[in-house]
């Protein structure tokens, strides 16, 4: 393959595993790169949805929200992000809503953190 | 195979979108469960439908529940999508009428085999289906000699629903799917040979 997508090194928790993501699409890189730049155009939604539900205290929206997230990260194997969205939908799913909204913030830094990263990548392949 | 994607991630259902049209179907995609179920409850929609779990308005369970109340709907295929470790949730989702699911991320592999897995059901349905349509015409058409017949004690002709006199084999002819071959019974062959001996 021309261009193989690499795995950020360094840092003990990897944002993300690109080629395991690749392996479930069959190889197809150009593939996953359209899925990546659908999902830079498409997060701040989902990030939107996820704070309008927190400040409306709408436990069914958080976990929905929280779900759709958990959804969208596991296309790029992201551990962190993906663990973060769970927290969330976990706990408004069993009603523990004060303890899933606190766990907000965290989820909006990690999906922050992988989209930075999927930016740089994409970024290095067009260069 | 046209195919309904209900998924509210735009990520998972452009992902998906795009892997099932590569593999030569036709994709209808929404973005919630109120959207599937109007779109499926339309004469013609597609045969197989893959459903998010959670979605907004109606999830993807509510959606199986309530195409399986409604007996010209049940028939229609229906993949749930669900995240690793809902195991618990595969059990009410399969409950509710779902007839199989796959677990998101999904591996293009695994998804290939489930919608091939989906689309031979579909297939033997319908022949099935097809198969009962002809069984059931082929009765109707033999109903109409069960029952009484007002036949006619001397010539024997057989009277119809219109009140019009029919020859027993002109009336069998239209009411059952037979038809006559000509011949003569030993006993007539005996009789016609008298007659035709009288005559000379």
């Amino acid at each position: 393959m021309a261009h193989e997508p690499k795995t950020p090194s360094g840092g003990a928790e990897r944002i993300y595993d690109l080629n395991v993501a690749l392996e479930r699409m069959d190889g197809d890189v150009p593939l996953l790169e359209e899925v990546i730049d659908i999902f830079l155009d498409d997060y701040a939604n989902s990030i939107a949805e996820l704070r309008q539900a927190a400040a409306s205290r709408d436990q069914a929206a958080l976990q929905r929200a929280a779900h759709t997230l958990k959804g969208a990260v596991g296309n790029f194997v992201a551990h962190r992000a993906t663990e973060a969205a769970l927290s969330v939908e976990t706990l408004a799913k069993a009603g523990q809503l004060d303890l899933a909204i606190s766990l907000t913030p965290r989820l909006e830094d990690e999906v922050a953190r992988l989209a930075a990263a999927l930016k740089q990548y994409r970024h290095r392949e067009a260069a | 195979m046209r195919i309904l994607v209900a998924e509210d991630d735009a990520t998972s259902r452009w992902l998906l979108e795009r892997v099932l049209r590569r593999w030569g179907h036709e994709i209808q995609s929404v973005e919630s469960g109120a959207e599937a179920l109007e779109i499926l409850e339309r004469p013609d929609s597609p045969q197989l439908a893959i459903l998010d779990w959670l979605m907004p308005q109606l999830t993807g369970v509510d959606v199986c529940r309530q195409l399986r109340r409604s007996p010209s709907l049940c028939s229609k295929y229906l993949i749930l999508l669900t995240s690793k470790g809902e195991k618990e949730d595969v059990v009410n989702g399969l409950e509710a009428g779902a007839d199989d699911y796959i677990t998101k991320p999904f591996n293009q592999d695994e998804l290939r085999a489930r919608i091939k897995a989906g689309l031979r059901i579909i297939e033997l349905q319908s022949q099935l289906a097809e198969r009962v349509a002809q069984l059931e015409a082929s009765i109707a058409r033999e109903k109409h000699l069960q029952g009484l017949l007002p036949i006619c004690s001397y010539c024997k002709k057989i009277r119809d629903d219109r009140n019009y006199w029919h020859q027993v084999e002109s009336y069998i002819v239209s009411h059952a799917d037979v038809r006559f071959s000509h011949s003569v019974c030993p006993e007539c062959v005996e009789r016609v040979r008298e007659e035709i001996l009288k005559d000379k």
